[in-house]
C-alpha cells in the first residue's frame, strides 16, 4: 500500500507547481492573481483542509513587543478568498444518502472577510478606519483593524478587492509598536494587487467537502478491511493536497510509515522520523492486541521553527486537524524543548485511533492522562523509544512525595476528570502509574495487569454500547418526574458506573492485602 | 456628566433609496424592510409576511416619504381643498406642517443613524463619574443608569469592608451586545465579563437585552473583583473565595428609582446548578472547595457556601474577617503567582479554621448543606427559567414543564423561554398548546426570529395543506428577520425529516 502511494505522490509532485514560492512576488496563475510580497519574506505552506486562505506569508524574523515581556509575534500576510458562489450558500444542507443516513452539513461559515475576522481573529479586535480605493483598476475596501483587548497590542490592515466572481481580502498583520515602519511596505504591496489571466476556478477550495474521517472510526459498524479501505483512499486526498499545497525549498523523505515534507535540516528532519518510526515501531511491539485496526501512513511535516509552526496551524476556524492524518513538528531552535512533544503524542495518537478507534476516542480518564503524560516526553535513541522523566518532572514528584500528595493507585483508576483534576499534578501521576503498571509489578496477580485491565476496560465498553443501542430501542419515555430523575441519577453516574463495572472485573477478587502490597509497591517505586 | 468623545467623527454610511429604520427600545435597530405606520405600532412588510411590532417596544421610527393626510369625510375633504392638513391637534397649511415634519424627520434620521454609528467601538461614546471612566456603545440613558449603580456599589462595598478610594478610576467598557462585546473585548466565546486585574486594568461587559436584570448581575459580579481587589493591590484573591463572593454580590438588588441596591439574595441560577447536583446524587466536600480543588464549582456550591457564610449571623463576622485576613493579615503565608501573591489551598483552610474557631469541618460542612436544602429556594421568574432550562439540558421534560409554566406564570416575556417551552411540548405530543404559546411569545417580541422557526415546525408536524404552507412561509419569515442565524436547529430538523420522509399528514383538526 505505501508503495502505490509513493508512485502517485511522486506523480503529483511533477504534475502541480507550487503557486507560493520564496518572497518577491507571489503569482498564482491556478486563481488568477499576483502580488508584491516583502522581501524576504517566506511562504508558509496551507493545511490541507484550509479552504479560505490560498496564500500565507511570513517575515524572516519575529518582533518583540516593546512593552509586554515574552510578546513576540511574526509579520504576516494572508490572502484569503471569498468565491461569491460559495458564500452566498449559507445555512444547512441537508442530503438524504440512499440506504444510509441524512447527512446535515453547515455550508459557508463566511459572508465576507468581516465575519471571516470576527470568527478568526486573534484577541479583541475594531475596525478603526474603513473607505474605499481603487488598485489597478479594481475596486476594493481598505480596513485599518486594531487588536487591543487579552492580547498583544497588534495593528492589521486588510484590503479587500472586488472580483467579478470572488472577493479577495489581502490582510497584513503586525505589533502595533513596529506598525508605523512596517505600514508602507504593506501599502506598497497591496498596490500591486492585480488579475491574471486564470486557469483554475476560484471555487475549488472553499466549495470542497469535507473529507469524511468519521466513518474510518466506525467500530463494529464497518469490517476492518472496509475501513482501511477507505482510510487509504481519504489518505491519498490528503497527501495530494499536501503536495499541491507545499511551497518551494521544502525537502521530501519517505520512511516505512511516514511521508515527510521538511523545511528543515537534513539532519533534523532524519532525527524526527527516526523517533517517529521508533514509537510507531514501539507501540506495534508493545500494543498490537489493543485492538485489530490496521494501523496507516500518516504525513509528518517539519517545520523551520516556532513561528512557521504556529502559522501552519493558524488555519480558518473551520479547517479539520482532529482526525486528519497529518503530525506536525518543528525544529526547536530556542531551546525550549518542547518541539518532540507534540509529535509523539500525535504519533500515538493516529497509531490508536486506527488500531482501536474505541480506546483511543474513549480511554478511561486516568490512563488517557497518563499516555499523554509518558508519550509526550518521549525520545527515540538508536531507532528505540525510551521513556525518561525529565528533571522538573523528577522535582514535581519530588514534591508531591514530599507533600504527602501521591495518590493511591485506587483512587486514580476509580477517578473521573473531575476527581483527577483535584490532584495535585495529576497529569504527573497518572503518567508514573502508567509506568508502575509497565514495568512495576510482578507478582503472580498483578502480572500482565495492565494488560488485563484494558482488555476489561474494552469488554465493558462494547458490552455498554450494545446494551444502550438495545435500551434506545426499546426506551419509553419517563411518565413521572421520578422516573426522569432516576435516569438522570444513572446517566450522571455512567462514568463511575463503568470505572466501577471495570474495577469488579479486575480487583474484585483481590483482598484487602492484596491491595496493601499492590499500593506499597507503588509507593516504592514512586520513590 | 456624559460627554461625547472629543473629535468624534461618525461615518454616516450612505442612506438607500428608500431606508426606514426602526430603533427598538432594548437596543435593536431593524432596517432593510418597508415600514408602515398601524394603530398602536409600526407594520414591517417583509416578503413573507406582515410583522406587527407595538409602540411599547418602539424608541424611534424612520419612514421615508410617509402618505400624507387621507381625509375620512366632506368635512375634512373640505379643508384639505383649502390648502390645510391636520397637525398636533390643529389645522394648519400643508407647507407649514411638511416643512416641521421634514424637519422632524431629518432630527430623527441623525439621532437613529448617530445611536447606530456609536454602536462602532471606534465611535464610542466616553463618559466619567466619581469612581469609573466609561467606553460604551448603547444608548447614553442606559449607561446612565449603570453609572449610578455603579457608584452606589461602589460605596456599599468599601463602606462595608473598610477599603480606601483608589487614585485612579477604574476603566469600565460596556458593549450594546455580546457579539459586540466578544469582538473587541477579546474574551473567548461563553466568557459573559471580565476584569483585567494587570495594568491596564479594566471592566469589560455587555448589555443583554433580552433580559436586563441579567446585566446588572454580571456586571455586580465582575465588578466585585475590582472591589476585592482594592483590599490589596499585590494580592490576588484565590478562585475558591474570589468567584463565590463575586456571585454572593452578584446576586444583589438594584432598585432604579430609589437608587438603592440590597445585598444577600439567592443567586437561582446557581441555585439550580447546585440542586441539579444534588438530584444526581453529588454533594460537594467542605475540605474541597476551602482548598481551591473545586474549579467551576466555586461558582455555584461555593456560592452557596459564602451565602451561608455571610447570612448567618453567628458566622458572619468571622467569616468576613478570614476574607479580610486573606489579603491583609501578616500571618497569612503568601505565595508569588508571578503577578503578584495568591494563597494556597492548605493555607486558606489553616487561616478559615483560625477565624472561625473550628478545628473539624465535618459538623460545619454538614450544615452547610443543610442550608442549601432548607434555607434556599428558587422561586421568582428568573429562578424558575434557569431552572427550567437546566432540566431540560438534564433530559427532564416534565420537571422542565412544571418549572417553565411557573416562569410564564410570574411574567416571563423571554422569548428564549417561550422558545423552549414550547419545543418541550411538541416533544410531549403537544402541538396545539406550543403553538398557542408561540403565538403569545411573538406578541411580546415580535421580532424573535426563533419563534416562528419553532412555529413553523410545530404547524409542519400537525400537518394539513393550508399549515404546510403557513409553515413554509413562517419558515422563509424567521429567516427574512434574521438573516445571520441561518441554523435555526428547527429548520434543520425539519429539513433533516423532509429529505428523509414525508411530512406527517395527521388530520387537520388534531390539536
Amino acid at each position: 500500500m505505501f508503495q502505490d502511494l509513493a508512485v502517485v505522490v511522486a506523480a503529483l509532485a511533477a504534475a502541480f507547481p507550487p503557486a507560493q514560492a520564496g518572497a518577491g512576488l507571489h503569482k498564482d496563475e491556478e486563481l488568477g492573481f499576483q502580488m508584491e510580497v516583502p522581501k524576504d519574506w517566506r511562504a508558509v505552506p496551507l493545511a490541507a483542509s484550509e479552504k479560505w486562505v490560498v496564500a500565507k506569508y511570513i517575515s524572516n524574523r519575529e518582533l518583540q513587543s516593546k512593552k509586554e515581556w515574552w510578546s513576540g509575534h511574526t509579520p504576516e500576510m494572508r490572502v484569503i478568498l471569498f468565491p461569491t458562489e460559495v458564500t452566498k450558500e449559507r445555512g444547512p444542507k441537508v442530503t438524504k444518502v440512499k440506504d444510509g443516513p441524512t447527512l446535515v452539513k453547515f455550508r459557508s461559515p463566511f459572508s465576507d472577510y468581516k465575519s471571516y475576522l470576527k470568527q478568526n481573529a486573534e484577541g479583541g479586535y475594531y475596525v478603526a478606519k474603513e473607505e474605499p480605493t481603487t488598485v489597478n483598476n479594481i475596486e476594493a475596501t481598505c480596513l485599518e483593524i486594531r487588536f487591543e483587548k487579552l492580547t498583544v497590542p497588534r495593528h492589521a490592515v486588510a484590503w479587500v478587492f472586488k472580483g467579478e466572481d470572488a472577493e479577495w481580502a489581502v490582510h497584513f498583520e503586525a505589533l502595533e509598536d513596529y506598525w508605523e515602519k512596517l505600514a508602507p511596505d504593506f501599502t506598497r504591496c497591496l498596490r500591486t494587487f492585480k488579475f491574471i489571466p486564470r486557469k483554475g476556478s476560484v471555487t475549488a477550495r472553499a466549495g470542497d467537502n469535507d473529507l469524511d474521517f468519521d466513518s474510518i472510526f466506525e467500530v463494529g459498524k464497518t469490517s476492518i478491511a472496509e475501513r482501511a479501505t477507505k482510510r487509504a483512499a481519504l489518505f491519498e486526498r490528503e497527501l495530494q493536497t499536501a503536495v499541491d499545497r507545499l511551497p518551494a525549498g521544502w525537502i521530501r523523505k519517505k520512511s516505512p510509515h511516514f511521508y515527510a515534507f521538511s523545511h528543515s535540516d537534513e539532519r533534523h528532519t532524519a532525527r524526527v522520523l527516526e523517533q517517529a518510526e521508533a514509537l510507531v515501531a514501539w507501540l506495534t511491539q508493545n500494543f498490537s492486541w489493543v485492538g485489530d485496526g490496521l494501523p496507516g501512513p500518516a504525513i509528518l511535516r517539519i517545520c523551520k521553527g516556532w513561528e512557521e509552526f504556529r502559522a501552519f496551524h493558524d488555519t480558518s476556524n473551520d479547517a479539520m486537524f482532529v482526525r486528519s492524518f497529518e503530525v506536525v513538528a518543528y525544529k526547536d531552535t530556542e531551546g525550549y524543548g518542547f518541539g518532540s512533544w507534540g509529535v509523539n503524542g500525535a504519533v500515538a495518537n493516529l497509531w490508536f485511533a486506527d488500531k482501536n478507534p474505541r480506546l483511543r476516542w474513549g480511554m478511561p480518564p486516568w490512563l488517557n492522562t497518563g499516555i499523554s503524560a509518558i508519550f509526550g516526553g518521549s525520545s527515540a535513541k538508536g531507532g528505540k523509544v525510551e521513556f525518561k522523566l525529565d528533571e522538573w518532572e523528577r522535582e514535581a514528584l519530588r514534591q508531591i512525595r514530599q507533600k504527602g500528595k501521591l495518590v493511591t493507585a485506587r483512587q486514580l483508576l476509580g477517578a473521573d476528570y473531575d476527581e483527577l483534576r483535584k490532584f495535585e499534578n495529576s497529569w504527573l501521576q497518572c503518567g508514573l502509574f502508567l509506568r508502575y503498571l509497565w514495568t512495576g509489578p510482578k507478582s503472580a496477580s498483578t502480572k500482565d495487569l495492565f494488560k488485563k485491565y484494558v482488555q476489561a476496560y474494552l469488554a465493558v465498553v462494547e458490552e455498554e454500547e450494545k446494551a444502550e443501542e438495545a435500551a434506545g430501542k426499546k426506551e419509553n419515555k419517563p411518565k413521572t418526574e421520578e422516573e426522569e430523575e432516576a435516569r438522570f441519577k444513572a446517566r450522571r453516574q455512567e462514568t463511575k458506573r463503568q470505572a466501577d463495572k471495570v474495577f469488579q472485573r479486575i480487583f474484585g477478587s483481590w483482598s484487602e492485602a492484596d491491595w496493601a502490597a499492590f499500593e506499597r509497591g507503588y509507593a516504592d517505586f514512586a520513590d | 456628566m456624559r460627554a461625547a468623545a472629543a473629535g468624534l467623527v461618525l461615518a454616516l454610511t450612505a442612506a438607500p433609496a428608500r431606508a426606514d429604520i426602526l430603533a427598538l427600545k432594548d437596543g435593536r435597530f431593524v432596517e432593510g424592510v418597508k415600514i408602515d405606520r398601524g394603530e398602536g405600532g409600526y407594520k414591517l412588510l417583509y416578503k413573507n409576511g406582515e410583522v406587527f411590532v407595538p409602540e411599547t417596544l418602539v424608541k424611534d421610527c424612520l419612514i421615508e416619504g410617509e402618505k400624507g393626510f387621507e381625509p375620512r369625510n366632506d368635512e375634512e375633504r373640505a379643508r384639505v381643498d383649502k390648502g390645510l392638513v391636520p397637525f398636533e391637534g390643529k389645522w394648519v397649511a400643508k407647507s407649514a406642517r411638511d416643512a416641521a415634519i421634514a424637519k422632524r424627520q431629518a432630527e430623527r434620521k441623525k439621532r437613529i443613524e448617530e445611536a447606530k454609528a456609536h454602536r462602532e467601538w471606534r465611535n464610542r461614546y466616553t463618559a466619567e463619574s466619581a469612581n469609573f471612566k466609561f467606553e460604551y456603545t448603547l444608548d447614553p440613558e442606559i449607561q446612565e443608569d449603570l453609572r449610578d449603580l455603579m457608584e452606589t456599589y461602589f460605596k456599599v462595598f468599601t463602606q462595608k469592608w473598610g477599603i480606601a478610594r483608589p487614585k485612579e478610576k477604574l476603566k469600565v467598557c460596556f458593549y450594546h451586545d455580546y457579539d459586540s462585546f466578544l469582538q473587541v473585548s477579546g474574551a473567548g466565546h461563553g466568557v459573559l465579563a471580565y476584569y483585567r486585574f494587570v495594568q491596564p486594568i479594566e471592566l469589560d461587559f455587555f448589555y443583554e437585552r433580552l433580559d436586563p436584570g441579567y446585566t446588572a448581575a454580571v456586571m455586580f459580579h465582575e465588578a466585585n473583583h475590582y472591589l476585592t481587589h482594592l483590599i490589596n493591590f499585590e494580592f490576588h484573591y484565590p478562585h475558591n473565595v474570589n468567584e463565590a463572593m463575586a456571585e454572593y454580590y452578584g446576586a444583589s438588588q438594584w432598585d432604579p428609582r430609589k437608587k438603592e441596591m440590597s445585598v444577600g439574595q439567592v443567586q437561582e441560577g446557581r441555585l439550580t446548578e447546585v440542586l441539579t447536583d444534588i438530584q444526581g446524587g453529588e454533594t460537594k466536600k467542605l475540605e474541597d472547595y476551602l482548598s481551591n480543588r473545586l474549579g467551576y464549582d466555586d461558582y455555584t456550591w461555593g456560592w452557596s457556601f459564602v451565602h451561608f457564610m455571610m447570612e448567618t449571623p453567628k458566622y458572619s463576622k468571622r467569616f468576613q474577617s478570614f476574607f479580610l485576613a486573606l489579603g491583609r493579615d501578616k500571618d497569612v503565608k503568601r505565595v508569588d503567582d508571578g503577578r503578584g501573591t495568591t494563597v494556597e489551598g492548605d493555607e486558606i483552610v489553616r487561616v478559615f479554621k483560625k477565624h472561625l474557631g473550628v478545628t473539624d469541618l465535618a459538623p460545619l460542612e454538614k450544615e452547610w448543606h443543610e442550608y442549601i436544602k432548607t434555607k434556599l429556594k428558587v422561586e421568582t421568574q428568573r429562578g424558575y427559567e434557569r431552572a427550567a432550562i437546566a432540566a431540560q439540558r438534564t433530559g427532564q421534560s416534565i420537571r422542565a414543564r412544571r418549572f417553565f409554566k411557573l416562569a410564564i406564570e410570574k411574567g416571563s416575556t423571554n422569548p428564549q423561554v417561550y422558545r423552549a417551552y414550547a419545543r418541550n411540548l411538541l416533544y410531549d405530543d403537544k402541538p396545539a398548546e406550543a403553538i398557542e404559546l408561540l403565538r403569545k411569545g411573538i406578541t411580546l417580541d415580535p421580532l424573535a426570529a426563533g419563534l416562528y422557526a419553532t412555529l413553523a415546525v410545530a404547524l409542519r408536524g400537525q400537518g394539513g395543506t393550508e399549515r404546510l404552507a403557513e409553515a413554509k412561509r413562517l419558515k422563509e419569515l424567521a429567516r427574512e428577520i434574521d438573516p445571520e442565524n441561518l441554523d435555526f436547529e428547527e429548520i434543520v430538523i425539519e429539513m433533516t425529516e423532509a429529505a428523509g420522509s414525508k411530512p406527517t399528514s395527521r388530520p387537520k383538526d388534531k390539536g
